[in-house]
């Protein structure tokens, strides 16, 4: 399985960004048939149009930008005869900030927070994937010590994530109490990054080369705190599976297939959803026994699944690097020879909706060019397939289930 | 007996509970509106952050609703409108009318967490009871709503 991460444009050629799990890099534009939606992406920041259907019947409902079912300013445009969307078009054009012409022409240290503004919620998943491409065009190499860090640290990311997309979607089914508990254990895993790590979403902590560093007591304490949190989670999370008015809500909702896949290109726990992966923790050498969580059906009762089960497993990777971290010590990045430094460098880094990647070309310690590759960019395309056919009550079921966010999408 | 109605009966709450027993410390809070408030939060832009800090304060720790604060879907109905983030070009207008809709009387309170995005400086917003620049938290909002009810001078 591959996929077609970005179209990269620069010195007046085109190139594609492509990975397969082993594999990410560049690769010649003879490839783009492969990809059926290579004309969508090159046209990435525009209106993401499914179809223009008109008839005598069918009407366009607007939803957005300031609507209270849409969080963030985007519009959704459903084509409708009245209960059935037909056909939907979303607008992300709203939350557009341009984030990669902003960062050309700055240093690296003013760059990252700019990464990290693309969507705080997957701020140190960005400064990750941002200072990797970096460090790879500079020749560095991380030292073990930075390596755990980074795992623990988005891993952090990933639990406050998940469990906010499934109180988001106890909320949508109003399951008033279910919501209550997620909401507290939700806005408790905040508060322990502020109490523990001085950032509610975790920014300032990676730089080029080396991971903020922590007394290693701290971990201990925050670790005691967390397990309480997923404790509580788990023990919630049962009790809403014997639901079955909350499970029939979700189950059968919004389904993909690989057809889907192969017409969009998500990846996270949506595919996972589906029973593939092409999570890059499996092939990275510092998360060497990671398993993917794989559910069947591809709705949104199976993406919820994926994600519930992600938070026993980032608590359990958290566990078991901050054992290890105990018995390391810091040290300084490695340099790699001369000749395997470039200008240019790709970085990369599961988020918890998916790989956020990073292309960028630097020029005397400056960006020059940077492609941002984010998980939402894809998963609002599948948001528009799965919501075909689906009738109006099933939308936020379909739609809080993918875990996308537009200021991810847009940058 | 029909299940509803002999619930209603029995009546557990006022038999248990007192009330003037009850050692309550009354405090009085002046409130411009005399009632509770109602918040229209618009995103025009931010990077989620704000989005994310709003939807903690909804957490039962901080129990809002027992402070007499209400989230509402529309700035007609709302007393005071939350600004979240700088706006970007295409959010302007929709702010400003936003704004334009709300009813008399109103509050205004401006959020911004990084420099993306049109300055505020830009605009002339009126009744501005607060512009919480750098690392906004829910606390620090929540101080600006509560200031705002009971009829503090803004910050």
């Amino acid at each position: 399985m591959k996929r077609l991460l970005g179209i990269i444009s620069s010195d007046k050629t085109e190139k594609l960004l492509v990975s397969s799990g082993t594999f990410t890099g560049l690769v010649d534009l003879s490839q783009k048939k492969d990809f059926k939606y290579y004309d969508w992406l090159r046209d990435r920041d525009s209106v993401y149009t499914d179809s223009n259907i008109t008839s005598e019947e069918v009407f366009n409902f607007r939803l957005g930008p300031l609507a209270g079912a849409n969080q963030e300013c985007s519009i959704y445009h459903l084509k409708t005869y009245g209960e059935r969307m037909l056909a939907v078009n979303i607008d992300q054009t709203y939350k557009s900030r341009k984030i990669e012409d902003l960062m050309v022409g700055r240093s690296f240290d003013e760059a990252i927070p700019l990464a990290e503004s693309v969507c705080s919620n997957f701020a140190f998943s960005h400064s990750v994937a941002f200072t990797q491409a970096i460090e790879e065009a500079l020749g560095l190499e991380l030292s073990g010590y930075s390596k755990l860090l980074r795992v623990i640290f988005l891993e952090i990311e990933r639990i406050y994530n998940h469990i906010y997309v499934i109180a988001k979607l106890s909320i949508s089914a109003a399951q008033k109490v279910y919501s209550s508990h997620l909401l507290y254990l939700f806005e408790r895993c905040i508060s322990l990054n502020s109490k523990y790590f001085n950032s509610t979403f975790l920014k300032k902590i990676k730089k080029v080369g080396e991971v903020k560093d922590f007394p290693k007591e701290l971990f201990l304490n925050y670790l005691e705190e967390l397990k309480k949190v997923v404790n509580e989670f788990k023990k919630i999370y049962n009790f809403s599976l014997d639901s079955r008015n909350y499970l029939d809500r979700l189950h059968n909702t919004g389904i993909l297939t690989i057809e889907d896949f192969y017409n969009t290109g998500f990846d996270g726990p949506a595919l996972k959803a589906m029973n593939y992966s092409l999570d890059i923790r499996e092939f990275s050498k510092t998360t060497k026994n990671f398993k993917p969580i794989l559910e069947e059906e591809g709705d949104s009762l199976a993406r919820m699944i994926v994600r519930a089960k992600e938070v026993s497993q980032s608590l359990e990777i958290i566990e078991e690097s901050i054992e290890l971290f105990q018995e390391t010590q810091p040290e300084s990045p490695k340099s790699l020879k001369t000749s395997q430094k470039r200008d240019s460098g790709i970085g990369q880094s599961e988020s918890a909706s998916g790989t956020i990647t990073y292309y960028v070309e630097i020029k005397d310690q400056k960006i020059e060019f940077v492609y941002i590759s984010t998980p939402s960019t894809f998963l609002f395309r599948a948001i528009q397939k799965a919501l075909v056919g689906q009738i109006f009550t099933d939308f936020p079921f379909t739609v809080d289930s993918f875990g996308a966010f537009f200021c991810d999408c847009a940058r | 007996m029909f299940w509803p109605i002999y619930g209603l009966t029995k009546k557990y709450t006022e038999k248990k509970l007192n009330i003037s027993k009850l050692n309550l410390k009354q405090l009085y809070i002046k409130n411009i509106f005399k009632r509770s408030i109602h918040i229209f939060c618009i995103d025009v832009g931010n990077d989620n952050a704000l989005n994310f800090e709003i939807f903690a304060l909804l957490s039962p720790k901080y129990n809002l609703h027992r402070l007499g604060i209400f989230f509402t879907q529309t700035p007609r109905k709302a007393d005071l409108l939350i600004v979240l983030g700088r706006p970007t070009e295409k959010m302007v207008p929709l702010m400003l009318e936003a704004i334009n809709q709300m009813p008399e009387p109103f509050g205004v309170l401006l959020t911004e967490n990084n420099d993306l995005g049109i300055s505020f400086d830009n605009f002339d917003i009126p009744n501005v009871i607060g512009h919480i620049k750098g690392d906004v938290s829910r606390d620090e909002m929540l101080s600006y709503i509560l200031a705002f009810m009971k009829g503090d001078e803004k910050k």
